[in-house]
């Protein structure tokens, strides 16, 4: 079946090469705005991903140092399986590391602290993985929320202004890139539709005579699937192709352009899953947007029908 | 085989066309039948109903076993490949061969590759086309045309063979050449039914003569 839908394919495409190449144009161009969003989109999430690895999470003991307290709030910390690199910092601890960061501006702030030391012991960690979305953020809201009622706990610090700016954007981010990128989906489905409903209308007779033959609706709707399935492949294969090599000359430009940023090692190319994920929606996109025009191109009584609108 | 029981074919418009009349006809397995009637007299259209080309308005048709009436669209393509069809203005697949063209009832039924060529080319040489059986339906004359609608009609060997008007682009020569295929592939079990207005030709081979006349038949011989 797939080898004559092939035979038909090529057939076509000999016998409308305008047509097919106005199409498969379109398609390249949409495709490839849409790689170059998928770009984009990498090398802001790369971006984003390395700034949410940096949020750190402190753990403030209460007053009362109490080792078996302290101990109980470690476990916690650890059950969470959430956290790398726990660290304690004792009272003593948080003392000297304050002097060492206040000396140079204020000594005589420290005088008064030799006798009384305000400063609570705390656990200090990094989120395993960094905080990569919204929902992650979430989940250190809770936590932290759930973290405060420990006996022995005083308060949980994760920078919040600043993680909530940065889930903030996550937020927009996230949501303007698939709104984005579903209107150029929804877009290129049009074009293949359109395509596709130009090449049934031409091969209307045929399709009759397909119906008159026996050919089922499968049959009959297999070819403009199949159609759309490889103007979708090839679509997005070539759209690659373009945005690589728009990839190439425009950091080369830079490079050239801005010698003071190494622009290769901090905007990458589309990554393989990317890749993979544009040739997948591309291929089916095309076929959808083909069945979605094709579905009901034969009843099994599509002469009949069409008779019947002849002699109303 | 065949059986019209009390169908009407009425086409709906601004003045109602009535096209086919209370037709009541049998017709057995093996049988070879022409149908006669002047132009517009209701061949076609008996025709159409005959092969699930369209529905009748009333009245029930069976064909082999299956009652046309109640067919449902998984059904239509399945009775379609049981049948042969010529139609008059042959309906031939332009963007296809001539082999293409008459291979299409294998396809359709799904059979191997291997199998498919060798019975187009047999039938493609029946029909003296062989020689053109690589060309397009635009490059042939009508004649060719109209053999390639038979060439395609018979491949599959079907049950029923309905032809409407199988030799109307032909030379008498060539007219007589196609009936006798018919004859012959009615000799093998087929069931024949031609509508033509060849008078000659329904006097050269004394078979039962259906006649038809304003949509009703006047006469059964």
């Amino acid at each position: 079946m797939s080898t004559g839908a092939l035979h038909n394919f090529i057939r076509t495409w000999r016998q409308q090469p305008t047509t097919y190449f106005a199409t498969l144009s379109v398609l390249i161009g949409s495709f490839t705005i849409l790689a170059i969003a998928l770009l984009i989109q990498q090398n802001i999430e790369r971006a984003l991903t390395q700034w949410g690895r940096e949020v750190k999470v402190s753990v403030y003991l209460s007053e009362s140092e109490d080792q078996a307290k302290s101990a109980e709030v470690r476990k916690k910390i650890d059950e969470s399986g959430y956290f790398s690199k726990v660290s304690f910092l004792s009272k003593g601890e948080a003392l000297t590391k304050f002097k060492t960061r206040v000396n140079e501006y204020a000594p005589g702030l420290l005088a008064d602290l030799e006798n009384d030391n305000p400063l609570p012991a705390s656990f200090e960690m990094t989120i395993e993985g960094g905080v990569k979305s919204n929902r992650q953020f979430q989940k250190l809201v809770d936590w932290a929320k759930n973290m405060k009622t420990v006996a022995g706990v005083d308060e949980v610090s994760y920078g919040q202004g600043w993680v909530e700016n940065y889930a903030s954007v996550l937020k927009v981010f996230g949501f303007t890139s698939w709104i984005f990128i579903f209107v150029m989906l929804t877009g290129s489905l049009f074009v293949i539709g359109n395509s596709i409903r130009n090449s049934i209308s031409q091969r209307r007779d045929e399709i009759e005579i397909l119906e008159l033959f026996g050919a089922t609706r499968g049959m009959i709707l297999w070819p403009y699937v199949f159609e759309g399935l490889v103007l979708g492949f090839l679509a997005a294969l070539l759209a690659i192709v373009a945005t690589y090599l728009l990839y190439i000359w425009q950091t080369d430009l830079m490079m050239r352009e801005l010698t003071f940023w190494d622009v290769k090692t901090q905007v990458e190319f589309l990554s393989a899953p990317r890749m993979l994920l544009a040739l997948v929606l591309g291929t089916s996109l095309g076929g959808l947007g083909s069945f979605m025009w094709a579905k009901n191109v034969s009843s099994g009584w599509a002469a009949a029908e069409a008779t019947a609108r002849w002699s109303d | 085989m065949i059986e019209f029981m009390h169908a009407y074919k009425v086409y709906q418009g601004a003045v109602p066309v009535h096209a086919l009349k209370n037709i009541n006809l049998t017709i057995d397995k093996g049988e070879f039948v022409f149908l006669t009637g002047p132009s517009g007299s209701g061949k076609t259209t008996l025709f159409r109903l005959l092969s699930a080309y369209d529905r009748p308005s009333s009245g029930s048709i069976k064909v082999l076993n299956f009652s046309l009436n109640d067919l449902n669209a998984v059904q239509v393509p399945t009775f379609r490949r049981h049948i042969g069809v010529i139609y008059q203005d042959f309906r031939l697949l332009k963007r296809r061969t001539v082999f293409e063209n008459v291979a299409l009832p294998l396809e359709v039924r799904g059979d191997r590759p291997r199998q498919i060529r060798e019975q187009v080319e047999k039938i493609i040489d029946q029909v003296g086309l062989f020689h053109k059986r690589d060309d397009y339906p635009d490059h042939l004359s009508g004649g060719e045309q109209q053999r390639v609608a038979i060439a395609r009609a018979l491949v599959h060997k079907p049950g029923v063979l309905i032809a409407d008007e199988p030799t109307g682009n032909l030379d008498p020569h060539l007219a007589k050449e196609i009936i006798s295929l018919l004859d012959k592939v009615n000799a093998q079990g087929t069931t024949v039914f031609i509508a033509t207005h060849d008078h000659e030709l329904v006097k050269a081979y004394s078979r039962r003569t259906i006649q038809i006349a304003d949509g009703q038949i006047v006469k059964s011989s």
